[in-house]
């Protein structure tokens, strides 16, 4: 317990009616940079301003350096925010929002001063003391934001979609800088995104969210190549999701091939049941009484290369689209399963409403729960 | 072709004679949601519009105070457009502007000048005035009991506006911190009294203040007083019925000021180390201060001429310029007297917002316009 800088446990929070946070647990190491990830309404605003002190929550505990902080006002615990929107002061320039913290702490004038300017250093913003902040850019505002909410150093940087309202191009910009700035620093920062891309290039470790509950806790590589839920595989890896033998598995849509069937061999011949399977994957293979008769043949390695035992079957293609350098095929196979593929490359002989042959190796199934 | 636009709204608007709000609102004919408001919105919007087309890319939660700080560089830049469009856009505002400046001109200037006028004609007989001009009205108020009523109208102007500032604060901000429902019960709760006459509501105030009245009878059940208070016919009757009067003009102000504030800016403050005060010192109230000023406006401008509830109230013991005013004319028929007090007055109050137009940066009243 004692390395943990941070740690909010079991954490109960509800508007009204509404069970917002569900018994959240959330271990933070010192200089950890930790995101919480998940969809929109999943409580992830609501368990940073229960740590900043903003919202109190029904049950649980926020300890910070192994101080209850539970029932602490906000401007008592020296954890740091930075809002969505930035919630820059309108009316003080950036030298004074900047300067807010430690003006409060009654820092002698001269040295507020030289503190502000290495601080709009650390952003880069040199020489924008004097602006309002209606007079910055989105990016700027960003930086100011993030500069006054460092400048007190405080023991945690909470950070709600800091860059939600960025452009693509300034949002990669901005994770670079962030992510060296919190090396720099060797701050304990708690980020909040919905964007997954965002969460694996920065965190140290990703607490995965969905409807008040962490479904997931781990760094980039677990959360993206071992899901332990279907949730987690959709959201982080947009993962196919196969119900197979009772069981349910994730396949990322890259290790999904589909080829046109060709006619001299009739699809059906895929379609193999259960019996003819080889016997050691007979078992992974049966049919799903749930999901219906899903047809998968699973043959061993040595029909295609690798030594990955190789499933297949038919399916019809649905849709085929072209996005972020990647060419997608959707299919349909036999059951009514969905099944997405994506690789490199422009087009492929595939078309809406044909048959395909598809398969993957098992070895990047995933058993999800 | 946007920014062009933008400029053209805002460079008509600038000609707007909107110095004529102010004055119409020291008539205290004003009701929250009045004439003027609905007027002089405009005012605001195209500001609004302008800031996209600079492309500076503003955050969302940006107090409305600021707009017209934004709008007025814009504005400059459109006085740099060709001069034949410049030219016909102020024709043609002129004359969508004439009527104001006609009504302007036969209810407001005219009456004006021939008060003026007035105040310097010799009285006729029992009704009549004489075109011969004197001077002597003026000299005539330095005496005791006419400079005595001036100072009494003075001092409880002020009173009324610190119990107005002290009770419609709060209940204003509040007001804009409900929810969006609340909010619009609340505006209309405010809104009914305005439905019946204010002198109906001044007999209900009476009813309540008599001896053995609501008042007393309730203070005496409840074992707090053991006699009567009587409090009609007193000054705290006065102020209480002065404060009734004009505190939804303080409480429309700052709500529409409290409105537009972010809540945020408070929460960043409090994180930044501020308590509850210090955020409340730093950050609301320098924010709000717009709306309070037009509230004080709002409330000492007509307290100064709001006769009846001292007349009312305060039988003839509290004579403030107002029921002076009303006496020369209806009682004593002095009409050139009366319009020489009526001038000072007015004097008085100009002098009044032409300080509140220094402290506060602009004559915009929060609420109004
Ligand atoms: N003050 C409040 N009153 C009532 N309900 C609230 C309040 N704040 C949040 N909620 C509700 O709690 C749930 C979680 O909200 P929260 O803001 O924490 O979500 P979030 O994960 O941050 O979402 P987003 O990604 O959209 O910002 C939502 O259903 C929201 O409507
Ligand atoms: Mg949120």
């Amino acid at each position: 317990m004692g390395d943990f800088l941070l740690s909010c446990e079991h954490i109960e929070k509800s508007f009204g009616a509404t069970r917002v946070l569900c018994g959240i647990n959330l271990h933070v190491r010192p200089s950890e940079f930790i995101t919480l990830l998940g969809p929109s309404g999943c409580g992830k605003t609501t368990l940073l301003r229960i740590i900043a002190g903003l919202e109190y929550p029904d049950e649980g505990k926020v300890i910070l350096d192994g101080v209850d902080m539970t029932p602490v006002p906000p401007h008592r615990r020296s954890v740091g925010m930075v809002f969505q929107n930035y919630a820059l002061f309108p009316h003080m320039n950036v030298e004074a929002n900047v300067g807010y913290s430690l003006r409060l702490k009654g820092v002698p004038k001269a040295q507020i001063r030289e503190e502000v300017a290495k601080a709009l250093h650390t952003v880069a913003l040199d020489g924008y003391g004097r602006r309002l902040p209606s007079e910055l850019s989105g990016g700027q505002s960003q930086r100011v934001a993030i500069a006054r909410a460092i400048i007190g150093k405080p023991r945690i940087l909470l950070l709600d979609e800091p860059l939600g309202a960025l452009d693509l191009q300034l949002r990669r910009q901005m994770q670079i800088e962030l992510k060296h700035l919190q090396k720099q620093l060797s701050m304990t920062f708690i980020y909040i995104t919905h964007d997954q891309e965002e969460a694996l290039t920065m965190s140290d470790r990703i607490a995965v969210m969905k409807d008040g509950r962490f479904q997931q806790t781990g760094d980039a590589t677990q959360i993206y190549d071992a899901p332990e839920t279907t949730f987690v595989a959709q959201f982080v890896g947009n993962a196919n999701i196969l119900r197979m033998d009772g069981r349910t598995y994730a396949i990322r849509s890259e290790y999904v091939r589909m080829e046109p069937v060709s006619p001299d061999k009739p699809s059906t011949g895929f379609a193999a049941a259960p019996e003819t399977a080889a016997p050691d994957t007979a078992a992974a293979a049966q049919s799903d009484g749930t999901t219906g008769a899903m047809a998968i043949a699973a043959l061993s390695g040595s029909l295609k290369t690798g030594d990955s035992p190789v499933f297949h079957t038919t399916g019809t293609v649905t849709d085929k689209s072209f996005a972020g350098g990647q060419l997608r095929i959707n299919a349909r196979l036999p059951d009514g399963t969905m099944l997405l593929s994506s690789r490199h490359g422009i087009d492929s002989d595939l078309r809406a409403g044909m048959e395909a042959r598809v398969s993957w190796d098992q070895k990047h199934m995933v058993e999800v729960h | 072709m946007m920014g062009r636009k933008a400029q053209l709204h805002t460079s008509t608007d600038s000609e707007n004679p909107q110095a004529a709000v102010p004055v119409d609102a020291s008539g205290g004919a004003a009701t929250p949601v009045g004439a003027p408001g609905g007027a002089a919105k405009p005012v605001d919007a195209p500001g609004g519009a302008a800031t996209p087309a600079t492309g500076e890319g503003h955050p969302a939660g940006r107090p409305g105070a600021h707009l017209s700080k934004l709008g007025a560089p814009s504005s400059a830049i459109g006085a740099g457009r060709p001069h034949a469009l410049t030219r016909r856009k102020r024709r043609v505002s002129m004359i969508l502007a004439a009527p104001l400046y006609i009504f302007t001109l036969a209810f407001v200037v005219g009456p004006l000048a021939y008060m003026v006028f007035l105040s310097f004609a010799t009285r006729d007989g029992q009704w009549g005035v004489k075109a011969v001009l004197t001077l002597s009205n003026y000299p005539k108020m330095a005496e005791p009991i006419y400079v005595t009523t001036f100072v009494n109208s003075l001092k409880l102007a002020l009173i009324t506006t610190v119990f107005v500032t002290l009770t419609g604060y709060p209940f204003g901000y509040f007001m804009a911190r409900l929810s969006p429902k609340r909010k619009g019960i609340a505006m209309f709760l405010l809104i009914i009294p305005f439905w019946t006459s204010a002198l109906m509501r001044l007999y209900g105030w009476m009813i309540v203040f008599r001896a053995n009245g609501i008042l007393d009878r309730v203070l005496m059940a409840l074992g707090i007083v053991d006699r009567p208070l009587r409090l009609l016919y007193t000054y705290p009757a006065v102020v209480v019925g002065m404060v009734y009067a004009l505190a939804p003009f303080m409480i429309y102000a700052v709500f529409s000021s409290a409105e537009k504030m972010d809540f945020h800016l408070v929460e960043a403050a409090r994180t930044l180390g501020a308590s509850a005060p210090r955020a409340f010192f730093t950050i609301t109230l320098p924010l709000t201060m717009p709306g309070l000023f037009s509230g004080v406006v709002l409330t000492f401008v007509p307290s100064m001429g709001l006769y009846f509830i001292a007349d009312l109230l305060g039988g003839n013991k509290v004579v403030l310029v107002g029921n002076l005013i009303y006496e020369q004319l209806m009682k004593v028929h002095d009409w050139p007297f009366a319009a020489a007090l009526s001038v000072v007055l007015v004097i008085l109050v100009s002098v009044f917002l032409f300080a509140y137009r220094k402290v506060a940066g602009s004559g915009e009243l929060e609420g109004l316009v």
